[in-house]
């Protein structure tokens, strides 16, 4: 499938930004190197897009990548580079609103770029075991026994381990909206 | 065909694109990736311009003009691309020029310059790989590459090598080797186009080799510009590799006129220059040159210059190699020469000086025949008057290159016994076929070519033991290696680093007695230091002595020109001596060096006296039309490392019996190869360098 | 041998000769400039922009320094050992040339001053907003290089006033008659000789960064150990030594010191890491400057400087590496991207696999001691009191901001060895304030100045950063002086 036809066929489970840096990472331009726009373009975009994903994108950067895409498609040394800029430039008109959401650093709709995604600990769920404690490398969760367990979220690198941990199912991923939960362990309801 | 550039006419011809059109008729468009002499690619888009009737700017490289077309170089879309495409370029190249060996000289920079723009708005990203710096010649900082793809296409294209390429490496595509090898793995021919075309400082040349004090070019072609006489090297010897001997000595001939003679005793200081020395061994310049003799047909003498006679006189006091050159360079240019000779025939040291084993006396009298052909009238066991007398009695001017005739023996105990020679006298008289007689046991005194010459001499005349002492240590004898491997092959004993206290013996000499060198260096004021080894004295026999520690002027003293450190001849940079009209050249002036720089300084000589007598002072010969040499080479495994061609030598045994030559000249085969080898560094002087924006 | 004549030869184009050609030009001279590179602009190719006091800019920007209390700080940031007289006309004369400089199409995006930083971390509240930041052609964000702008401005105006510019022709003497300069030799690219001779000679070739021998003769560094200096190809001095042979007097000659990395182009990422007010020791592993003043890069090269073997160590934990990973920097420099630590990865596994010697990493205190080549006793005891001291939440020994004080304690643990580096040299050629070079007893040599870089003897000891641009600033008014007065040599019958 051609990229651009991926674009048109993204279905509600796939975040734009995350197919778009996939396709990116290995694409024909990337390996090819002998033109401006199509390599260094790639480059451009693939690198926005990671910050995108990350949650590291700056302001303006939507404007730039479509004032990059219009320039690109006319001056690719081959359909390779016109390929991804029409692909990009559908994009960013057909999702406007998703690219926006991750430009400003509001949301990823679909759920699949990590960084705005975060592990809460179900207040109502836990029962103070400690084994996601002793699951998380970071030490990010705070709590002792019959206590319920909070993720410090300046420490959650959110690798997951916990959730795999935790046998109550008690912990679940939160996208823009993120569930109430003590801000400190309080004794365990359970 | 005409066409509209900024609404100025321009023309174009045929093939010509908008880009190469519009930079002859003075007006730049910025151009990065494409090169005068390469495939234009478009792929830096920096050279686009808008044309009337097309929707979007085009590369002016590829885009070809038609009639009447109407193209703005600086439209806003044009300028658009131009400077996003500069943007995205900057973004991943080194923010950090200070570092880079082009600083200065760098295309990229120039290019930033004149478009001023700043690549701030983008993601900025290193692509940083370590600069490989293992090959002796090429230094590669691919961290600087833009992949514009000019080394590449110089290195397939234009070369056919075919070593660099686009490689995919986890940093990025960039320009490099495939497959991690290195350049000699590879098959690299070291002709440093890719140097050359690199706009940034990706490929650059090692440091060391590039000397600040001399020009680039001369940098570039090393072996061309350290030949005294400017030998166009890598010319000739693309020549010999073709099996073209006929132009081959044409080459030469234009700067030199005795290839065959310097091919065999010239002291070679291009090949220490040579680039392929930084690689494993010096090309074998010098037997080349004499392969070259030895198969000279002499078509280029229909070529030589004839000018029409001056009317004028120079006489010539001295047929050595400086006085030679000059007189045939001054016959050319139409003046009448007289050559006096006090010895039996012309020459001088390369007939009376180095032995005929190694310099025999037809192949001196073969390339002598065009000083006769040239209609100089040669006056041999003829003492010439002095220089007055010869201005007085009708000569115009006169050149004085009597060379260094007198050897001179140094003040120790018994230096005056019977049966103690000096190298000239016993060498000439070798020369001159009466020789001078040796005894069983001989003690050559000294450390030069020269003290080799006289032991094996005495050794082909029959001394069985033949034994050289010297001051200097191995590594600092001015003997060449050859030689001193040649000598000990044949028997020769070395005493290197040694003093000679006496000659020992009552009226003939017995021995000499010689002590150990601790160390031997001159000091700050240059005088020589010696520092002797104490109780490490011993008496080697030798019945005869020959000393071999210099050679002076003769004779010079009643000249009546101004002499300059005891007997040797005063004269300035262009040769001119105390007294009006007389010039001096050669060893006479320099003290002994050697037959290269003899025959640069009488051609020098020739250009003043041209100068002097009303001339113009050109002295050059154009002997073969010039051809511009195929720039592509082509691919061959294992360039770098092919082995050197070694002349096979006559048997060491038999040779010290008897005064046959002891090197053969290359066979064609052997030329052949070893003129292969060369790296052929001039055809990088032959690649355009594209001009930059303040220069239009 | 090529003859040539001028009025007034200028010696190499960089900022300083450019200034010079143009002015000397503007005052009715006909100027000859030689220069050794193919393009015009030398080591000003990779600045920002000049230093101004009282420019346009400024004023729009209710920036109300005046040149005099420039000229005070400078004098009393230099002690007064230097000419009070140059360094008073030179700042009298920057705001205006800045506005010289916007009359002939250099666009300044606004004033600035050094080492942008979060204030606790920059050393000295004191800096002006005097450096003019060049504005890239056609808009954008102007960085690193941003200056060519400014270069290629000057040398078209240069061009319209008729400056001959003889390119890749460098300058081998200056010649002297009677006590006087009247002209110089040079050679062009294809080694034919010039002989040029004009009323006055200008000499602006930048110093010796790339020239070890000089710098070890004349300031006792030693190029690639003791100092990792920018070496800008082609400043080799010869300007400095052309002057001193034609009898000009000697000023001490400085380093214009920072600090940087050996091979710094391709660890760029590193460089900027370890920037970081982290932890800092010395060869004995001892702390010896409050680290939030790192950013500092003068101070900073200096402190270096007088350590054990002029190196140190910047280090951290991987506490600390997770904390910067995350919530980027403490010290963002202009010169270092943003995302630094996105790409730390990457280039310290490269470093670590390709041995790259300033780089080490251990799983104990004692082991990257060890591996670093810092006294192990020593480092032991100073990151067990400096962990002290962070729990304390106070440093008894420097008072380094709080903020800053994050102990070492988790493995593996990061440190980078630090060099002294330094712009390039300052100074040697003794002049008046009117550039005209002097004999050592303080006697003019007719019709030679020296100006820029090679002349450059106002800063003392130290780069003075709280007047930022100072040393593109110094390069473009000495120019300017000289010009001006050069212009003038041979000219006196007409008053």
């Amino acid at each position: 499938m051609s990229m651009l036809e991926r674009v048109k066929n993204l279905t509600e489970k796939e975040c734009i930004v995350d197919v778009l840096r996939k396709e990116l990472a290995d694409n024909k331009c990337k390996n090819c190197g002998k033109c401006t726009f199509g390599y260094e373009g790639a480059t451009q975009l693939e690198m926005v897009f990671n910050d995108m994903s990350e949650k590291k994108a700056r302001p303006g950067d939507l404007d730039l990548l479509t004032d990059l895409c219009s320039v690109m498609k006319e001056q690719s040394m081959c359909e390779d580079g016109e390929d991804i800029a029409l692909a990009f430039l559908e994009a960013m008109e057909r999702y406007r609103k998703d690219l926006e959401d991750h430009a400003s650093k509001k949301s990823c709709r679909a759920g699949v770029c990590k960084r705005f995604m975060t592990y809460h600990i179900i207040a109502g769920d836990c029962i103070g075991c400690g084994d996601c404690i002793d699951a998380c490398p970071e030490d990010a969760i705070l709590g002792r026994k019959k206590f319920v367990h909070v993720i410090n979220q300046a420490e959650c690198t959110q690798c997951g381990a916990c959730k795999e941990a935790c046998d109550e199912d008690a912990i679940v991923l939160a996208g823009a909206k993120k569930p109430r939960c003590p801000q400190r362990p309080i004794p365990c309801r359970r | 065909m005409k066409f509209y550039i900024n609404d100025r006419e321009v023309e174009a011809r045929e093939g010509q694109s908008i880009l190469d059109a519009a930079l002859e008729a003075g007006i730049f468009i910025p151009h990065l990736c494409s090169h005068p002499d390469l495939e234009a690619k478009g792929g830096c888009r920096l050279c686009v311009v808008e044309i009337q009737g097309m929707d979007k700017p085009m590369p002016a490289c590829t885009t070809m003009p038609t009639e009447g077309m109407r193209v703005s170089v600086n439209g806003p879309k044009a300028d658009k691309v131009r400077r996003m495409s500069m943007e995205l370029i900057l973004a991943t190249h080194p923010a950090d020029c200070t570092g880079c060996p082009k600083y200065g000289k760098c295309e990229l920079q120039s290019m930033y310059q004149y478009m001023g723009v700043s690549p701030e708005r983008w993601r900025k990203k290193s692509r940083s790989v370590a600069n490989d710096d293992s090959n002796p010649l090429i230094q590669h900082l691919f961290t600087r590459c833009i992949r514009c793809g000019r080394c590449i296409r110089a290195c397939q294209d234009l070369r056919g090598v075919k070593v660099l390429d686009y490689i995919k490496t986890d940093v990025g595509i960039r320009a490099g080797i495939l497959d991690g090898k290195s350049l000699k793995e590879a098959g690299c021919r070291f002709c440093g186009a890719c140097i050359e075309v690199c706009p940034t400082g990706s490929i650059v040349d090692q440091v060391k080799i590039m000397k600040e004090d001399r020009k680039e070019a001369d940098n570039i072609v090393p072996c061309r510009a350290t030949c005294p006489a400017q030998i166009d090297i890598p010319r000739f010897i693309r020549y010999i590799k073709n099996g073209e001997y006929e132009k081959a000595s044409a080459v030469i001939h234009e700067r030199m006129p005795f290839p065959e003679i310097l091919g065999s005793v010239c002291t070679h200081p291009c090949e220490t220059e040579c680039k392929h020395k930084e690689l494993g061994s010096s090309i074998s310049i010098c037997k080349l040159k004499r392969a070259a003799g030895v198969n000279d047909t002499c078509e280029w003498k229909q070529r030589v210059r004839k000018d029409p006679p001056t009317g004028k006189k120079a006489a010539i006091i001295g047929g050595g190699p400086a006085g030679l050159t000059a007189a045939y360079y001054l016959a050319h240019k139409g003046h009448q020469v007289t050559v006096f000779e006090k010895l039996p025939k012309i020459g001088g040291q390369c007939r009376y000086g180095i032995p005929v084993y190694r310099m025999p006396d037809d192949v001196l009298d073969k390339e002598f025949e065009i000083i006769e052909e040239a209609g100089i009238e040669v006056k041999t066991n003829t003492a010439a008057p002095a220089p007055a007398e010869l201005l007085q009695s009708g000569y115009d001017t006169v050149l004085v290159s009597v060379g260094t005739h007198l050897g001179t023996k140094l003040p120790i105990p018994g230096n005056d016994l019977k049966n103690v020679y000096v190298n000239a006298e016993f060498l000439r008289a070798a020369g001159m076929g009466n020789p001078m007689p040796v005894n069983e046991n001989v003690m050559v005194l000294g450390g030069g070519s020269v003290a080799y010459d006289c032991a094996r001499t005495a050794l082909r005349r029959g001394a069985k033991n033949v034994h050289i002492a010297c001051l200097e240590n191995e590594q600092q004898m001015t003997a060449s290696k050859d030689e001193i491997e040649e000598g000990a092959e044949e028997g020769i004993i070395l005493h290197a680093a040694h003093s000679f206290l006496r000659i020992t013996g009552e009226e003939q000499a017995e021995g000499v007695e010689l002590q150990k060198v601790e160390r031997f260096y001159f000091d700050e004021n240059r005088r020589a230091v010696i520092d002797l080894v104490p109780g490490s004295n011993e008496i080697i026999p030798a019945q005869t002595v020959i000393f071999a520690v210099g050679q002076k002027p003769e004779d010079t003293a009643d000249m009546g020109l101004e002499l300059t450190h005891g007997p040797y001849v005063q004269a300035d940079a262009t040769l001119h001596t105390s007294m009006d009209g007389v010039f001096a050249a050669g060893d006479v002036v320099t003290g002994t060096k050697t037959v290269i720089e003899a025959v640069a300084a009488g051609r020098l000589a020739a250009e003043q006296m041209d100068l002097y007598l009303g001339g113009d002072g050109d002295i050059s010969e154009v002997l073969l039309d010039p051809e511009t040499a195929d720039p592509y080479i082509g691919h061959i495994d294992g360039f770098g490392d092919l082995p050197r061609v070694e002349p096979v030598l006559a048997d060491a045994c038999e040779r010290a019996k008897n005064f046959d030559p002891v090197e053969p000249a290359f066979s064609c085969e052997q030329a052949g190869c070893e003129a292969a080898r060369c790296l052929q560094c001039d055809l990088r002087l032959q690649l355009t360098r594209p001009k930059l924006w303040n220069e239009y | 041998m090529k003859q040539m004549q001028a009025d007034v030869i200028v010696v190499a184009a960089g900022l300083s000769g450019l200034a010079a050609c143009i002015s000397a030009a503007e005052n009715g001279a006909s100027v000859l400039c030689f220069e050794k590179s193919n393009t015009t602009g030398g080591a000003a190719n990779m600045g920002m922009g000049p230093l101004g006091v009282g420019s346009r800019i400024q004023r729009e920007h209710m920036v109300s320094l005046t040149p005099g209390e420039a000229f005070r700080k400078h004098m009393y940031f230099t002690h007064y050992r230097v000419d009070a007289r140059m360094v008073r006309d030179y700042y009298f004369k920057s705001g205006e040339t800045i506005d010289w400089l916007m009359d002939m199409g250099v666009e300044f995006v606004g004033v600035q001053r050094a080492f942008s930083a979060p204030e606790a971390t920059r050393a000295y509240s004191d800096g002006e907003f005097t450096w003019h930041v060049c504005k890239p052609e056609g808009g954008g964000i102007p960085g690193p290089r941003a200056a060519t702008a400014m270069t290629k401005k000057m040398t078209e105006r240069a061009r319209e006033l008729g400056v001959d510019f003889q390119l890749q022709t460098p300058v081998s003497k200056i010649l002297m008659e009677d006590g006087k300069a009247v002209g110089v030799l040079a050679k062009d690219k294809d080694g034919e000789e010039i002989e040029a001779r004009a009323n006055a000679v200008i000499v602006a070739t930048g110093g010796f960064g790339d020239n070890p021998q000089m710098i070890k003769e004349q300031t006792g560094y030693e190029f690639g150990k003791t100092i990792f200096n920018f070496a800008i190809p082609g400043m080799k001095g010869e300007g400095i030594r052309m002057c001193w042979e034609a009898g000009a007097g000697h000023e001490p000659c400085t380093m214009e010191l920072m600090y940087q990395l050996p091979d710094n182009m391709n660890h760029f990422i590193l460089d900027g890491a370890f920037r970081q007010p982290c932890l800092w020791v010395n060869r004995n592993g001892e702390r010896f400057m409050p680290e939030n003043q790192i950013g500092n890069t003068t101070f900073t090269g200096n402190a270096i400087t007088v350590q054990p073997g002029s190196i140190c160590y910047s280090i951290f934990d991987s506490k600390l590496l997770k904390k910067y990973k995350k919530h980027g920097p403490d010290i963002v420099s202009h010169v270092h991207p943003h995302d630094l630590f996105d790409h730390f990865d990457e280039q310290w596994n490269r470093d670590l696999a390709d041995g790259y010697e300033p780089v080490t990493q251990a799983d104990t205190i004692e082991e990257l001691a060890e591996k670093a080549g810092i006294d192990v006793e020593g480092f032991v005891r100073q990151v067990e009191e400096y962990n002290d001291m962070c729990y304390a939440g106070y440093d008894e020994i420097f008072e380094k901001d709080r903020r800053y004080m994050q102990p070492i304690e988790k493995a593996p643990f990061y440190c980078l060895r630090q060099n002294v580096g330094a712009y390039g040299s300052l100074g040697g050629v003794k002049i008046n304030h009117k550039t005209q070079v002097m004999t050592q007893e303080a006697k003019v040599i007719p019709g030679l100045y020296c100006v820029g870089t090679d002349a450059c003897n106002i800063f003392g000891d130290s780069y003075p950063f709280i007047l930022s641009g100072n040393t593109m600033g110094f390069c473009l008014n000495s120019g300017r002086i000289a010009g001006e007065n050069a212009a003038m040599e041979g000219q006196e019958d007409f008053f």
